[in-house]
Parts: C-alpha cells; sequence; structure tokens
C-alpha cells in the first residue's frame, strides 16, 4: 500500500510537471467520458431504471394478444370488468392493479391549469407498496361505484412545487374537470407512477373516470371497451413465463363468457374464433409502460454506441500522447529496470499516472455530462424533458467512475507495457533524448490508423444520419407547413359536450376567420404529425375481406376547408363544406387515395359507402364525396394508409387541434387567436400554440436530436484523429532532422521534403480510411432502422466522406511538412 | 565447465554476439573472469574492446549469447526478466558514467529507491538511505533535486544509491567519464573507502590512473581478455613512473 502511494505521489508530480500536456489530455478525456456518461444517464434513465415500488422484479403487465371485438383505447388494455375478474384470481398474483393516464384541467381557486393525472384503482398504492408521504393512500373503499368517490392523492413533487409542502393542503377540495374532489394524501417521494411518459400530477381513482371524460358511464362495465392498463404482482417464487401459462386458463374461461353474451350476437363465427384464439401475455413490468422506451430505446442505444466510438479514438489519442511521453521517459525507467524494479512494478507505476489522467479527466467530465445531458434534454421530445432528471446521481457517478477507470486502462496499458520493452545495456548509454525505438513509432502509427478508421466510421455515420433528416425535410409531406399556425383546446376540460361543442367550434373558426391577415382556418380530432392515433373498424360496402383480414382504417375528424388550410389536395370529387356540418345533413366521408388503392382498387369511390363498425349489426350508411391525395399526415416516415375523414359535426369532437392559414408574423397572429378565443370563453385553456414548421421539427425531435450528437462525436472524433496524425508527423519531421538536413545538403528540393513527410502521412490516412471504408459497410447496416430514403451504404455519402476526411489529413500532415522543408542543412548537421 | 565455489563472481567462456539485419557483431569472444568477495578489479581496454557489455552482463542488465555466469555460487545466465530483476535489486549496485539519477525525485528519493523496489519498510527506508547519504557527505542535501547539483555531487548520490542496499558487488561503469579531475579523484577516493569497509568493486575505465586503484586489473581486446595485472606488479610501475617524473595519483 505504501509503496502504491509513493506511485500515486510520484504520479500527480508527473502530471503537474507537464502542465500542457495534462491538461489536453484532461480535456481530451473529459470530452470522451462526458459524452458517454451524458448519454448514459438518459439510457439509465429510459431503458434500466426499475420502478421505485417495492420488488419492482414481481410485476408484470397484462396484455391481450390476438384479435378483439370492440373498440380499444389505446395498447395494452383490458376492459374494466375483466381487470375485476383478474383481481379476483389469488392463485397467480398477490395483487392486481389497474390504471390509465388522462389529462384534467385542475382549478384549485388561483386559476385553471391542464395537468397530467393517473386514474387507478383503490388498491393501487397497496399492491405496488407505495407508502403515502402525508395523510392517506387510497384503499377499497375509494373504488366503489362510478362517480361516487372524488378523493384525489397529489403526487409528492406536485405538493411541493405547487403547495409548497404545505400539510393543510389535506383536507382540501380541488376542482377536477369542475368536479369537486378532496386531497386525501400525497404519495411517497420520487414516486411518478407507472409510466415514464408522463408525470402525473394526482391520482385519481379509477371510477372517477365518467367525471374525466363525459359520457364514459356506460364503458365503465363495457367488455367491448378495453382502456385500463393492468399490472399484476406475481407471487413469490412464481416465474413470468409459468404465471402466462397458466394465466391462460381462467383467461379463456372469461371471454368464453364474453361470446357467449348478447354483445356478441351477429359476430360472424369465424371472428368470434379468431377471438377465442387470443391469449394473454405477461410483460415484465419492472420499467413500468413506456412508449418513449420503445420509441427512443433504439436511438439511445445508437448514441451510447457512437459515444462508445469517440472514447476509443479519445483514449488511442491519449495513448499515442503517453506513447510519445513514455519514449521522453525511457531513460527514467530503464534506470528503475537497472536498480531492481520488476516490469509489473514499472507497469503500476504508469498505470497508476494514466488512472489520475482519467480521475481528473472523469472528474472533469462531469461538467461535460451536464451539458450533454441538457442537451439531449434539449432536442428530445417534450415527455423527455419532464420525465428524465439530469441532475448527478448515484448510478452516473458510479458509471463515470467505471468508464474513467476502462478509459485509464485502455490509454495505460500499451504505453506501460511499451515503457518495460527497453535494452537496459544500450539505453542506459544512450542520451535520453536519442531514446527512442521504432517498435514505439509503429505503435504510434498504428494509434493513428485506428483513430482515422474510427473517425470515418463515426463520419460515415453522422453523414448518413444527416442526409437522412434533410430527405425527411424534403420529403412531400402532402401538406404546407409555411405560414400555417396551430394550437389545441379540450373542450372537455371546461364541461362542455354534444351540440354545446359544436357549436363553440363553429364560433370559433367564424372568429378567427375574422382576424386581419387570416386566409382560411379549420379544424382537427387527430393533430398532424403526432401518429395515427384512430384506427377503426370499417365496413366497406361490396368489398370482399381477404381470410383473417382485420378490416378497418384510420380515421380523422374534421371541419370544412380542412383540406384547402393545411394544403391537402383533392384527388377527386370536393371537400367538406358547411351544409356537411348542418344538423341533419347527409352522412358524408372522405377518403384518402390509399383507401382506395386497398378497399375500392377497380371502383370510382365517389358514392360508395362506408360504415364505422362500432357495433356488430353497423352498417355502410355514409357516401364518399371526395378522395384527398395521400399525405404522411400521421409521421414522416410513414407512407400514407388507408384514412376515412369525418365531419366534426356527424362524428363529434372533443380535443381539436385548429390550423389557421395566415400571411401575418407567428407571434401577431398569436395573439389575435388567443384575443378571439378569450372572447368566446376567458375559461378555455388554448395550449401546445406554434407555428406549424415548429411542430415539424419537434416531430423530427429524435432524429434531430441523433443527427446533432452523431454530427457532434464525428467531428470531435475527427479532430482527436488529425491531432493525432499531426503529433505523429511533427514527431516524425523532429526525429528525421539530421536525415532531412543531409538530403537537402545533398540538393533534395524544398517540395520534394514536403513530399517525403506528405507521403508517410497520406499512407497512415490511406490505410485508416481504407479500413474505415471496409467497418462502415460493415457496420452500417446496423443503423438501417435510423435511415430514411437512403441505403446504409450510400456510395455518395462513403465517397465524400472518405474524401473530407483525406483533405482534412493532408492538412494535418502538411503544416509539419512545410516546417520539415524550413530545416537549415548546416543547423540541421551541426545539431548532430 | 565448473564454477567457482570461492568466487563471488565467476564467468566462463563467455559470449555475447550482437545480430542486425547485416551485421554480426562479437562483443565478447570467450571471457574467462572471476571476481573474489571483497576484491576491486578494473576492466580497462579501448573503445568498442567490450567492457561495456561484460558490464552489463555481469549487472544482468544484459544475457550472454553463450557461456556461464555464477554470482555467488549461483548460476544467473539464464534467469527470467523478473528474477534478474530482483537479483539487480538485492545483489548488485550501479554507479554510471552519467549517474542516471532520476531528475523528477529528491536526492533523498533517489537513493531509497532500489529500497521501495525491495517492498522494506518506509522507516528502515529512511534510516539506510541517510545513512548512505552521511557516508558520501550528501546528508545536507537530501531534498535538493539532481538538477540542483554539481556533477560531482550527483556521481556521489549515485555512489549512495549504489551502497544502500548492501549489494554483494557495486558495479562502476566508468564513474568518472563525466567529472573534472578533482571530482574524479573524490569518486575515486570514496570508490576506495566503500572497498576498504569491505564492499566488492569491478570497474570499468579506459583510464590507467584510476585503474591502477584497483587491486588488479583485466585488460580487454576484441572481446576477449588479453592480460591481467595483479596490483603490486601495478604498485612498482607506478613507483618507476614517479621515479621519472611523472605525477601518478
Amino acid at each position: 500500500m505504501g509503496t502504491l502511494w509513493h506511485d500515486v505521489r510520484y504520479g500527480l508530480r508527473m502530471l503537474a510537471k507537464s502542465p500542457g500536456f495534462t491538461a489536453v489530455v484532461v480535456l481530451m478525456l473529459a470530452f470522451g467520458i462526458g459524452a458517454n456518461t451524458g448519454i448514459f444517464t438518459i439510457f439509465e434513465q429510459v431503458l434500466l431504471r426499475s420502478l421505485p415500488v417495492k420488488d419492482a422484479g414481481a410485476l408484470v403487465i397484462m396484455t391481450p394478444q390476438g384479435k378483439y371485438i370492440g373498440s380499444q383505447w389505446g395498447p395494452c388494455v383490458l376492459s374494466y370488468p375483466m381487470f375485476k375478474d383478474f383481481r379476483e384470481n389469488e392463485d397467480l398474483f398477490e395483487g392486481v392493479l389497474c390504471r390509465r393516464t388522462e389529462i384534467v384541467a385542475l382549478n384549485d381557486g388561483r386559476g385553471t391549469e391542464r395537468i397530467g393525472v393517473e386514474l387507478v384503482s383503490g388498491n393501487y398504492f397497496d399492491v405496488l407498496g407505495v407508502p403515502p408521504a402525508a395523510g392517506r393512500t387510497f384503499g377499497a373503499d375509494d373504488e366503489t361505484t362510478p362517480g361516487a368517490n372524488p378523493v384525489v392523492v397529489l403526487s409528492s413533487d406536485f405538493w411541493r412545487s405547487r403547495f409548497g409542502a404545505d400539510l393543510d393542503v389535506i383536507g382540501r377540495t380541488l376542482r377536477i374537470n369542475d368536479t369537486a374532489m378532496e386531497v386525501v394524501g400525497v404519495a411517497a417521494h420520487g414516486f411518478h407512477g407507472l409510466s415514464l411518459d408522463s408525470r402525473p400530477r394526482l391520482f385519481i381513482p379509477i371510477t372517477m373516470k365518467p367525471q374525466v371524460s363525459r359520457g364514459w358511464e356506460r364503458r365503465m362495465d363495457d367488455r367491448r371497451t378495453q382502456w385500463v392498463q393492468v399490472f399484476g404482482r406475481l407471487k413469490p417464487g412464481l416465474a413470468r413465463e409459468r404465471a402466462e401459462v397458466a394465466i391462460q386458463t381462467p383467461y379463456k374461461q372469461i371471454i368464453q363468457r364474453e361470446v357467449e353474451d348478447a354483445s356478441f350476437e351477429g359476430v360472424p363465427s369465424e371472428e368470434r374464433e379468431q377471438f377465442l384464439q387470443s391469449r394473454m401475455v405477461l410483460l415484465p413490468g419492472r420499467r413500468g409502460l413506456s412508449f418513449l422506451s420503445a420509441a427512443l430505446g433504439s436511438q439511445l442505444l445508437l448514441l451510447m454506441a457512437l459515444a462508445g466510438l469517440v472514447l476509443l479514438v479519445t483514449c488511442a489519442n491519449v495513448s499515442n500522447l503517453l506513447l510519445a511521453r513514455a519514449a521522453r521517459r525511457q531513460k527514467e525507467i530503464t534506470v528503475r529496470l537497472a536498480i531492481g524494479a520488476g516490469r509489473w512494478r514499472i507497469m503500476r507505476q504508469v498505470l497508476v499516472e494514466s488512472l489520475l489522467l482519467a480521475a481528473v479527466g472523469g472528474a472533469a467530465a462531469l461538467v461535460v455530462t451536464a451539458l450533454t445531458t441538457r442537451a439531449i434534454l434539449r432536442f428530445a421530445p417534450g415527455q423527455l424533458s419532464l420525465t428524465i432528471s439530469p441532475e448527478i446521481n448515484g448510478i452516473m457517478l458510479a458509471f463515470n467512475v467505471i468508464i474513467s477507470g476502462a478509459a485509464a486502462l485502455l490509454c495505460g496499458v500499451l504505453p506501460a507495457w511499451r515503457m518495460t520493452q527497453v535494452e537496459l545495456a544500450s539505453t542506459l548509454k544512450q542520451q535520453a533524448t536519442a531514446v527512442t525505438g521504432g517498435r514505439g513509432t509503429r505503435l504510434r502509427q498504428g494509434m493513428v490508423v485506428t483513430q482515422i478508421c474510427l473517425s470515418l466510421i463515426l463520419l460515415i455515420g453522422s453523414g448518413l444520419l444527416i442526409r437522412s433528416l434533410v430527405a425527411l425535410y424534403r420529403v412531400d409531406r402532402g401538406f404546407r407547413t409555411t405560414n400555417l399556425v396551430c394550437f389545441k383546446l379540450d373542450l372537455t376540460l371546461s364541461g362542455y359536450d354534444g351540440q354545446r361543442q359544436l357549436d363553440f367550434c363553429r364560433q370559433v373558426r367564424t372568429q378567427l376567420r375574422s382576424i386581419p391577415g387570416v386566409t382560411s382556418t379549420a379544424f382537427a380530432k387527430v393533430p398532424l404529425l403526432e401518429g395515427d392515433s384512430w384506427y377503426n373498424g370499417i365496413i366497406v360496402e361490396g368489398y370482399q375481406p381477404k381470410p383473417r383480414e382485420d378490416v378497418a382504417s384510420y380515421c380523422n375528424s374534421i371541419s370544412s376547408d380542412y383540406c384547402k388550410t393545411v394544403g391537402t389536395a383533392m384527388r377527386l370529387g370536393r371537400e367538406f363544406n358547411e351544409l356537411d356540418e348542418m344538423p341533419g345533413a347527409r352522412k358524408v366521408i372522405l377518403v384518402n387515395e390509399a383507401f382506395v388503392r386497398w378497399f375500392l382498387p377497380d371502383r370510382n369511390p365517389i358514392g360508395c359507402r362506408v360504415g364505422l363498425r362500432w357495433s356488430v349489426d353497423a352498417q355502410p350508411d355514409r357516401e364518399i364525396v371526395g378522395v384527398v391525395c395521400d399525405s404522411r399526415s400521421a409521421n414522416l416516415r410513414w407512407s400514407a394508409n388507408p384514412q376515412i375523414l369525418f365531419p366534426y359535426s356527424q362524428i363529434g369532437i372533443d380535443q381539436m387541434t385548429v390550423y389557421t392559414r395566415t400571411s401575418l408574423p407567428s407571434e401577431e397572429v398569436f395573439n389575435a387567436i388567443r384575443r378571439e378565443v378569450r372572447n368566446l370563453n376567458a375559461g378555455i385553456p388554448l395550449f401546445e400554440m406554434q407555428t406549424m414548421e415548429d411542430h415539424l421539427d419537434r416531430s423530427l425531435a429524435n432524429e434531430r436530436l441523433v443527427g446533432f450528437l452523431s454530427s457532434l462525436f464525428g467531428i470531435l472524433a475527427t479532430v482527436l484523429a488529425m491531432v493525432g496524425l499531426y503529433g505523429v508527423t511533427a514527431y516524425s519531421v523532429a526525429q528525421r532532422v539530421q536525415e532531412i538536413g543531409i538530403r537537402m545538403a545533398l540538393g533534395a528540393q524544398r517540395r520534394s521534403v514536403v513530399s517525403l513527410i506528405l507521403r508517410e502521412g497520406m499512407a497512415l490516412t490511406a490505410v485508416g480510411v481504407t479500413i474505415g471504408l471496409a467497418g462502415a459497410l460493415a457496420s452500417m447496416r446496423l443503423l438501417r432502422s435510423q435511415l430514411f430514403e437512403i441505403s446504409p451504404t450510400d456510395p455518395l455519402t462513403f465517397i465524400v466522406t472518405a474524401l473530407l476526411l483525406s483533405t482534412v489529413a493532408l492538412i494535418a500532415c502538411w503544416l509539419p511538412a512545410r516546417r520539415a522543408a524550413k530545416v537549415d542543412p548546416m543547423v540541421a548537421l551541426r545539431c548532430e | 565447465m565448473t564454477e567457482s565455489n570461492e568466487s563471488l563472481i565467476h564467468v566462463a567462456d563467455l559470449h555475447k554476439v550482437f545480430i542486425t539485419e547485416e551485421v554480426e557483431t562479437h562483443a565478447l569472444a570467450g571471457v574467462h573472469l572471476s571476481i573474489a568477495q571483497g576484491e576491486y578489479v578494473s576492466i580497462a581496454g579501448p573503445s568498442g574492446c567490450g567492457k561495456s557489455t561484460l558490464m552489463a552482463i555481469l549487472g544482468l542488465l544484459d544475457s550472454p549469447t553463450e557461456g556461464g555466469y555464477w554470482l555467488a555460487g549461483e548460476p544467473v545466465a539464464d534467469l527470467s526478466a523478473s528474477q534478474r530483476a530482483r537479483i539487480r535489486n538485492r545483489e548488485v549496485g550501479f554507479i554510471f558514467q552519467s549517474f542516471n539519477l532520476i531528475g523528477d525525485l529528491t536526492v533523498f528519493e533517489n537513493v531509497e529507491l532500489p529500497l521501495t523496489y525491495r517492498g522494506m519498510s518506509s522507516a528502515e527506508r529512511k534510516k539506510r538511505a541517510l545513512g548512505a547519504l552521511e557516508r558520501v557527505g550528501m546528508s545536507h542535501r537530501t531534498k535538493h533535486y539532481p538538477a540542483q547539483l554539481s556533477g560531482g555531487q550527483q556521481q556521489r548520490v549515485a555512489v549512495a544509491r549504489a551502497v544502500v542496499g548492501s549489494p554483494s558487488i557495486v558495479l562502476a561503469d566508468e564513474p568518472t567519464g563525466n567529472l573534472d579531475s578533482a571530482n574524479s579523484e573524490a569518486v575515486m577516493s570514496l570508490l576506495g573507502e566503500l572497498h576498504r569497509e569491505g564492499a566488492t568493486i569491478c570497474m570499468v575505465t579506459h583510464d590507467p590512473r584510476y585503474a591502477r586503484h584497483a587491486q588488479r586489473t583485466v585488460h580487454l581486446f576484441d572481446g576477449r581478455i588479453v592480460e591481467e595485472e595483479e596490483a603490486v606488479r601495478k604498485q612498482q610501475e607506478t613507483a618507476e613512473l614517479k621515479q621519472s617524473g611523472f605525477d601518478v595519483a
């Protein structure tokens, strides 16, 4: 231990003696380690972290798989009656809970705010083992009959931020969607519900769903409406796989009873059979239910890989610097070996110095980590910034320490080994400055080749991702984003329903049209570029379904002038007009070209009839009056799916996104819109008001994040590689001053000296680029899922990137070559 | 080939060949040499005769291509790198022409370094290092760095480092090569003092004045021992030189 301390002291002294060297290495390691720690911080919270509940590993998510007859409100959902059936199953589960996230309007007397809440079963907190921080949580008495449990539990964060951790809030009444509810407690600190995708401020009994969503009473006990997400806690010692096998029996019994129910009359026997063949799947519930994880997982893995490459380049560069330093210290090491130090002892001493450098670099990396994490959250989708904490935590520090240690070994092992490979007798006789071995130079050259190779792979990767991003911006979207603004209104939050909703919609449109500079305005239920969230079974007159085909289409509810406002062209027929929105108007629809290609390929679609399959006896009762051109309305990456558009007045609309086409500057039109809506109802909150171009940017947040960071990493790696190449070339020039002097004395021209040095550097570059191209060819296939309309082996990207890197390499070699050409032969020869 | 039980060092038919891509150089070509415990031997010869190569092999810094080497009766010609390091640390003390002190360590740290590699306790290291520095008259410079000392002082520190571990033999390779005559005399008298205290010393020098300080001088030429002079004969020669008016140390 004493000798180790001796090594540490000596190492510190050596680092202090070369502050420039130490600063450069620390800086490089700080970037390499910081980038990795920053991305890992997000990675860990999104993909690895368990829920802060009792024994999270025992949780499973119950998800039916296969044919379903009825409506599904989101993924991984069961009907509320089916949840209650499973809650009674004590053979497999210690407890079964249900939950669902919703947005509500909260009025605590200081104004109305739109907040996220989690609707939960009465046993929710007990099953999870989450205690109250104050007051109480829910019990069985808080889940009795629909609408009869007006109580809430606050999340700890909300309690602190909104109520200043005031205990007197317990017992107070909050108005939620105009329903009075009493605060009964505060959940444990650090508990944020069962989904990473949202941070609920409040927990409300599931039986209060009708108060949150108007008209839900009839769906509470409807087995044909799936809407609750169900978690089970497995009995101790019961493996998920065994439980999944065991649960099929009660599940089959439940669905067999459902099929025998009156609601199944009229369902074709083939569909019944398919429904009966469905099964219950138990997904791991340790990390909760997160669609964000699924969406971001592959991108975060990619970023981790890219950051890892940057760290490798950094380590190669630092290793190179340490090798150069090793050459300078060879005499010292030889003396140590001569007086009896073992080779391992010398290696340990050198490794201690690497560890010290990595430790300081790791500490400095925490600053880079904070910057990287914040940069990611700035680019990333909105909900990520709500649920991910950029603050330093124990796991982040542990990762930082581990990766710093790994970097120390990566950087230090080769120079340490190299230092001990000396000819003792001859080295002791030589002058320190003359002690340099050919093997050391080759190692350094090898390091530079490695860096060039890795940098090229990184640059090609970022090139492909950037070109993919450009392609996404340039793709024919089927709608126009310029001069278009949008915002959202949720009328149900303000107590609007039925005819009042329709009237208000009409008034909003009329008022907005009156704003000078507004050319058109319209609204839709499903917003542009936010996915196809409304998928419904349909009946198409005259269409013969293929075997086992689920006849369904994506749907949207829109106002008149919608296509004109968002800039989607009509292919056939007409768009909706105000007559279609009048009470008692003929039931009409628009479909897109993809719909026609799939369901009506050889027919004139105008006049054909389609029905929504909301019940088993549904009829094709709506007439197609127009065909709109295909658009990438759901997601720029997706080509158009079959879609039906309904007049909002014929199908209802609760949440709506309003689109306004205008020639006014955005801030001006935003103010005008706020003013007009306030004039109609000052209590209705407008949210997510933005230009469509901003919305487009946000919809590409993941791609922009990956493109930005991969470019940053590519540039960083290239700079490091070029520093390495410059260093090796400059070192070579310094070693060959006498040789250059002799060449010049013998008549060599300056340009031939430049050419001599350039050849050496460019030979290394050529080797690095060749290996890098091969590596990129092999590895870029992994990027395929991230790319859009570009091949992972796109020749143009490969060639341009290789040329670009070679040009930069040429500059890195030219600087020392120019210095070599300035060598004075007399001085060089006299010097020797 | 037999080993000598009385000798501290015994080498027999020692060969060393350096092979490069084009040239094969025979640095040692069958050297036989024994050094007894407590003996003071100098190795002399012109440049390139193999003195330093022989010294490197004796100091286990290099291995012979052929031949045997026994140190204190133990064969050491074919040891592993770590075994050789251990023997160098415990049995051999080196004094180099260019001192080879570590510039980033203080005088004290340089002297205690061999003991550090021996795993000795800090207190014992301190006691012995200070003792060695006292012995060479450098105890007042313990906190200085080598660059702050004169050449003679540096070599005295190197001598202290060589003897601090009480080695079986001190190998001095041209110890006065980088010193002026006054400092050279001081270092030579220091070596003489060490010898009188019982140290075994083997010194390489090409300067006959300093070679004469040894009890025996071995002359090397083209990798072979061509002559051995005993101290008595050398003393006679010295007397003759003095009589002839030469100033001989």
